[in-house]
């Protein structure tokens, strides 16, 4: 609100030497604090004049405007000059006034326009999200081991890193799978430092691990193509992302419920 | 008497010099004759597109991961072995018009999910294998190689880092065999 209102009075400052525009015919919503602005007009000598609001309380009430927002089909021009003496404006100005306001309006009005056209257009917005998310293997484009944002964004899976990203259809996802598993809490360069510990006190570190959770999800691309792509997540947190992309449309071989709990039990079959 | 042996010299030269010219465009002309005919013999008796199947668990339990870790390893493996023009992924429909597509499908043999802590902590237990049955066939269903390859990470790594092995040892058998 208060943008528009620096704009009107900067339009007014060019458009209205000396005389003064009613709100009405620059489409200005009944709801606009036109008091809110400072009424400013020009003599034509270049002297600045403020208006009092009840100087002006006659015509500047809050008009009903058309649904358009943008019509000024019927611009209401007030040029009762109230703050000078130069009461008898010359025709020039009239014509000048008019095309600052025909051109200026549509200016004026034009971020809120488009402001409010943006609030209604709804934008897809990520349900689930989950930050830190190591990809092992299956990112085309993506280097194997990036960390990277993951997450359902429409109908479809995105992983994003700084540099790339990969996006996956729901419906083209022929399998999505959890499992838990585990990794080292030290690992890469500092992995080859405990090396270095006397007395085997390397190995010792190699106790410190944390647990996680393992998202696979198989795939076609539209050459039918299949694909594969592994994800590394912080634990409990792959459930809600197979969960969405099994509402929309995925296929997963092992139920909703106990993902994990399935793939835990055949590995200790397997053991 | 000078003139003329300067006109027979720049007669020689040029003569010479016509010589030079003419065995350059031939052997030139030859070696690119010969590259095209040793281009035609390699591309009738070597296949120039493979396609990679999905791994076949069997009968042997393997979690998902490690199925698609091989599937997607096998492929980085192979591509980088630079032996074929393209490697295609099963279900791509350009593969269909290749005319001498072989196909490479694995079969799990046996595996066994290790533990990177046991091998860290005791350097003796806990490794990972997995063993596979590679098998490649030519267009005509004609067998190129068949047999066992083991993968496995003994002391540093990761699980899946059996897969990586596997697939190295693949893509050489590949590059080796075909």
């Amino acid at each position: 609100m208060f943008r528009p209102a620096i704009q009107i009075r900067t339009f007014l400052r060019l458009a209205s030497r000396d005389f003064i525009v009613n709100a009405t015919a620059v489409g200005i919503p009944e709801s606009f604090e036109i008091a809110n602005f400072a009424l400013i007009a020009y003599t034509p000598c270049g002297v600045e004049t403020h208006v009092e609001p009840q100087d002006v309380s006659g015509w500047l009430w809050p008009t009903r405007m058309r649904d358009t927002a943008m019509g000024i089909q019927n611009p209401m021009v007030n040029v009762s000059v109230r703050t000078n003496s130069f009461r008898a404006a010359r025709p020039g100005m009239w014509a000048r006034g008019l095309f600052f306001l025909a051109v200026g309006a549509p200016l004026m009005l034009f971020p809120a326009l488009a402001s409010s056209q943006a609030a209604d257009t709804p934008q897809a917005a990520p349900s689930v999200v989950q930050t830190d998310v190591k990809l092992v293997i299956g990112g085309e484009k993506i280097k194997n081991g990036s960390h990277g944002t993951l997450s359902v964004v429409g109908s479809s899976l995105r992983f994003a890193t700084g540099k790339a990203k990969m996006e996956v259809d729901a419906s083209s996802i022929l399998d999505i799978s959890t499992n838990e598993d585990s990794r080292q809490d030290i690992t890469g360069a500092a992995k080859l430092a405990t090396m270095a510990i006397p007395y085997g006190g390397g190995r010792v570190l190699s106790l410190f691990s944390h647990k996680v959770d393992v998202l696979t999800v198989e795939f076609k691309n539209a050459n039918g193509g299949y694909h594969g792509a592994i994800f590394v997540l912080p634990q409990g947190q792959a459930a809600p992302i197979k969960k969405q992309l099994v509402a929309m449309g995925a296929k997963a071989s092992v139920p909703l419920a106990e993902p994990a709990a399935d793939d835990k039990n055949k590995n200790n079959k397997n053991k | 008497m000078k003139h003329h042996t300067r006109s027979a010299v720049s007669v020689i030269f040029s003569i010479g010099l016509a010589c030079v010219l003419l065995l350059l465009v031939g052997s030139l002309w030859g070696q690119t004759g010969s590259g095209d005919s040793n281009s035609k013999s390699v591309q009738k008796s070597l296949p120039s597109s493979i396609q990679i199947e999905p791994m076949d668990p069997g009968d042997v339990p393997m979690p998902p991961e490690f199925r698609l870790a091989i599937y997607e390893n096998l492929i980085t493996q192979i591509e980088k072995s630079g032996r074929f023009q393209h490697v295609y992924r099963s279900g791509d429909k350009d593969a269909a018009s290749v005319p001498d597509l072989i196909t490479l499908r694995t079969t799990a043999q046996s595996f066994k999910k290790g533990s990177q802590k046991e091998r860290e902590v005791t350097t003796i237990k806990g490794s990972s294998s997995i063993i596979l049955k590679v098998h490649i066939t030519d267009h005509a269903g004609q067998t190129l190689v068949d047999r066992n390859v083991e993968g496995k990470v003994r002391f540093f790594g990761e699980n899946l880092r059996a897969t990586y092995d596997f697939s190295k040892k693949v893509a050489n058998i590949v590059r080796d065999a075909i």
